[in-house]
């Protein structure tokens, strides 16, 4: 199936999502991983829910996520556990659009991404999958 | 309204500090803008000490000074040296220049934002320090549209301060510790600020 004739799918909550985060906010400075701005909303500004892309690991590779950015070796990618999101009151819904199968939104976002709860929220869920800036990836 | 000009302005301050070099900040009219000719230049005159936080109690043995602009230096008690340590390390948001990957939309960084951040650190510290709780340092981050982040990330709790760029608007906290509770709320006025801060900070540390 191609195009934007891609099934929606639940997501389990076992299963992560991928997240890019520029290498402009990397810290990598002991329990500080990025800055706390890496969060953005991406994609169609016209949808009327906020939310945040990510793509669900069932179609997509962290590598895969990471070669979607203008600059691919300028991001990091993290994983995000989709059951953890949940547990936090956001949504993790399946979008697909035609060129990413994996696309996926985090919606319940506040109005405003900037609210600093939600922000730590997230980073409670994450974990480095790929680090541009250490040597190794973990 | 706080204006945070006493870091701006030269007053009748003590004079204080072995400290020669400053750095020159240049305000423009406009957002702000680090003028490209930004250079470091040596100050004749020895920086000024701002005096307007809790030192008092403290001798002056018990205090380290820190430089912030236009050669005003604030003191921090010295078990809080890693305050301070983070407080130099955020200099780096007076100069830097977000440009956003995908919309190449530039954002700087206003001197006061900084200050008041650092305002708001410095009374944190030297009220923390009076207590019997030493409080872990923050990390201070760039953050969206010219607003700077105040973060603190420890096995026990995590918090997230966002300091406005505006002036006029109130700074968000958000805070959790490892047992699930959690604050939230915006504070107001100086001294509401950085007691509720303090609080919020002992009691999740």
């Amino acid at each position: 199936m191609q195009g934007s004739n891609w099934p929606i799918e639940p997501i389990p909550n076992e299963h992560d999502v991928y997240f890019r985060v520029h290498k402009n906010y990397i810290v990598n400075d002991g329990p500080y991983m990025f800055k706390p701005r890496a969060f953005v909303e991406r994609g169609d500004k016209a949808d009327q829910h906020k939310s945040m892309s990510t793509n669900w690991e069932e179609y997509s590779t962290p590598e895969q996520t990471q070669s979607e950015a203008k600059i691919p070796m300028d991001n990091g990618v993290v994983a995000m556990s989709v059951g953890g999101l949940r547990s936090e009151n956001l949504t993790v819904n399946h979008a697909p659009i035609p060129t990413i199968r994996a696309h996926t939104d985090v919606n319940g976002l506040p109005d405003d991404i900037k609210d600093v709860e939600v922000r730590v929220k997230l980073f409670k869920h994450c974990r480095w999958v790929i680090n541009p800036e250490l040597s190794t990836n973990p | 309204m706080e204006t945070f000009d006493y870091l701006f302005d030269v007053r009748d301050e003590k004079r204080h500090s072995s400290l020669d070099t400053v750095e020159k900040w240049v305000i423009e009219e406009e957002g702000f803008l680090p003028n490209p000719d930004y250079s470091y230049r040596t100050k004749t005159e020895r920086p000024r000490v701002f005096t307007n936080y809790d030192y008092y109690n403290f001798q002056p043995s018990q205090l380290i000074a820190v430089e912030t602009i236009n050669g005003k230096t604030v003191n921090l008690p010295k078990t809080y040296q890693a305050w301070a340590d983070a407080i130099n390390k955020s200099k780096y948001i007076l100069t830097y220049i977000d440009v956003n990957e995908e919309t190449e939309e530039r954002t700087t960084y206003c001197p006061k934002t900084w200050a008041r951040t650092v305002d708001l650190l410095v009374s944190v510290a030297n009220l923390a320090a009076q207590g019997d709780k030493h409080l872990p340092a923050p990390a201070i981050f760039d953050g969206y549209e010219g607003s700077i982040d105040i973060h603190w990330e420890t096995p026990q709790m995590r918090m997230l301060v966002n300091v406005p760029k505006s002036l006029s608007e109130l700074i968000s906290y958000y805070g959790e510790d490892s047992k699930g509770q959690s604050v939230k709320g915006k504070l107001s006025d100086r001294d509401d600020l950085k007691n509720n801060l303090l609080a919020i900070l002992k009691s999740a540390y």
